[in-house]
């Protein structure tokens, strides 16, 4: 079977997020993009929640509110998150649900094997309920479960940072098998907090600035670009701050003691 | 080379169908596994708990009727050919009433579909009931030292049938309730009482008055149960019942259950509407 052009096309896709009571922020709005096969893009953004939203959506695991997202091929789910384990489960159980779902016919037993030494834990372990195991250990074992499989598209969202730091052990295999996971097929990845680890694996960008889609190309531009923009907004909040620090000292509302201290 | 591709197409069915196969039963492995989490007794306690509740009803049945119905079949395995049958069927529709809701974070797996899920814990419950209606054949048969099920194979099919009836009745209502509430409240409540009286459960059908007869026949359990008695000794009489309108239960159900979800799957994972704002056309 051949794996078409295009693997994910957004059309005229909007998200809001509930941001407090009865508050809502744009995540991305009428965005409509394709992503085709072998391709490498990395998501960046100011704020982290807009990328790791569009990616959330373009894995599937969420659904915009207007427009849609078509998958040609098999989308994983953002590498690194997984909501479908139960901490009442084991990490052998929770695994196993997951490869009987996702693994090649025949390969579930190699598949639990690999999910449980990038884990790192032993047998004993492994088979207590992953409520009970250490944060870094849970990490790891959804991780170790993101890579497991063979998808068309891998969907990276944020990593720990041991992960692609090169200093962790774990963190080296679980890195040789995301670029093992990629050859060949198609990354989305979403950069903002880990920009240093999306401009190593991807070769195109997209910048989302305040919900729209700025620039599609080179990703050190897009990467350049939103820090103009952080920058820029920075440099707004502070002028806005500084307004209305001036506003409050000239209708005199703060406190006397407060002019009186001695430095 | 044109036979290629049919042969092709075969085997990418049949390698599907396995799939299929396999994330229903790991659903229900899974549901397996988190009930015996979640309960004082592991593993055993999922088989206990509906056990102690249909003993119980066996008890209060006995206690209060004595042991009436003894002709044709022993009365324990009379009386458990229609409560085990009946919570099955109840059992796994209420669960496919509000499974999608319940098992929301497996569809984080894009490939589980709600059908799949929805099937799964439905197999659990076929198997579990199941389970019980097998200790009871071989308790009994034990006890009178005589195999007591006349005809196996239609008691398994039959009892597979009602099962199927109640995910037929649960999957369809399962989408309208949706849209209505108050439709699934009403046959969540329907399934529990007013079925309850009228699956020839405590009663034979032949005892009913031929006057209130036709009020009964209407439910399909009540035929499927008599036709479970029936399939233990033939000689059970059970006037009215029909087998074809039974099976023709369970095709229409299913039928209709599949179908109506095929066209509604999508409403089932419709993001709920964020406070507020008016509607999803309001400007972003």
């Amino acid at each position: 079977m051949t794996t078409p052009a295009t693997v994910i096309e957004v059309r005229r896709a909007s998200k809001r997020l509930p941001a407090g009571v009865n508050e809502v922020k744009k995540a991305f709005t009428d965005l409509s993009l394709s992503v085709n096969h072998g391709h490498r893009l990395g998501l960046f953004s100011v704020n982290s929640y807009e990328a790791q939203t569009l990616l959330e959506c373009l894995a599937g695991v969420e659904k915009p509110d207007k427009g849609e997202v078509l998958h040609h091929g098999s989308v994983s789910w953002p590498v690194g998150t997984n909501q479908a384990f139960h901490g009442m489960l084991s990490g052998y159980a929770n695994a196993r649900f997951a490869a009987e779902v996702y693994s090649q016919p025949g390969r579930i037993q190699a598949d639990l094997q690999l999910i449980q030494e990038l884990t790192g834990a032993d047998d004993a372990t492994f088979h207590e309920p992953i409520g009970a195991w250490p944060s870094q250990m849970k990490k790891a074992l959804e991780l170790a479960v993101s890579l497991a499989f063979q998808f068309d598209v891998l969907a990276v969202g944020k990593m720990n940072s041991w992960v692609y730091k090169d200093i962790d052990p774990c963190g080296v295999r679980i890195r040789r098998l995301l670029e093992q996971r990629i050859e060949g097929r198609t990354l989305v990845m979403a950069a903002s907090g880990q920009n240093k680890f999306a401009l190593d694996f991807c070769d195109e960008g997209i910048a989302i600035v305040a919900g729209e889609l700025l620039y599609r190309g080179d990703p050190e531009v897009c990467l350049e670009l939103v820090k103009d923009e952080n920058r820029r907004l920075k440099y707004h909040r502070r002028e806005e701050s500084q307004a209305e620090i001036e506003r409050l000292f000239g209708q005199g509302t703060l406190d006397d003691d407060s002019s009186d201290c001695q430095f | 080379m044109s036979w290629i591709m049919p042969r092709r197409s075969l085997g990418h069915a049949i390698s599907q169908l396995l799939l299929q196969f396999r994330i229903v039963s790991a659903v229900a492995r899974r549901e397996l596994q988190l009930r015996a989490a979640k309960g004082l007794f592991g593993v055993a306690g999922v088989f206990l708990e509906p056990l102690a509740l249909i003993c119980t009803f066996l008890a209060l049945r006995i206690l209060i009727r004595g042991a009436g119905e003894g002709t044709y079949l022993n009365l324990v395995l009379w009386l458990a050919l229609g409560f085990i049958p009946f919570f099955m069927f109840a059992d796994v529709a209420i669960k496919a009433i509000g499974g999608v809701q319940k098992g929301g974070d497996l569809y984080f797996y894009r490939r589980l579909r709600p059908l799949d899920s929805l099937m799964g814990t439905s197999l659990l419950t076929v198997q579990i009931f199941g389970t019980m209606m097998l200790a009871f054949v071989l308790g009994v048969s034990f006890w009178e030292w005589e195999f007591v099920v006349e005809n196996p194979g239609r008691l398994v099919f039959l009892y597979l049938g009602i099962g199927l009836i109640g995910f037929g009745v649960g999957l369809t209502t399962l989408i309208i309730g949706h849209l209505l509430p108050i439709v699934a409240w009403v046959i969540k409540s329907f399934l529990r009482r007013i079925l309850l009286w009228t699956s020839c459960i405590f009663f034979p059908i032949r005892q009913i008055p031929d006057e209130f007869r036709p009020f009964i026949l209407w439910n399909p359990i009540a035929h499927g149960v008599e036709l479970l008695r029936q399939s233990c000794n033939p000689a059970y009489p059970a006037p009215g019942v029909s087998a074809v309108y039974f099976w023709g239960w369970v095709v229409g159900s299913i039928g209709f259950g599949l179908f109506i979800y095929a066209n509604s799957e999508e409403l089932l994972f419709a993001n709920e509407p964020l406070p507020g704002l008016d509607d999803g056309d309001a400007d972003l």
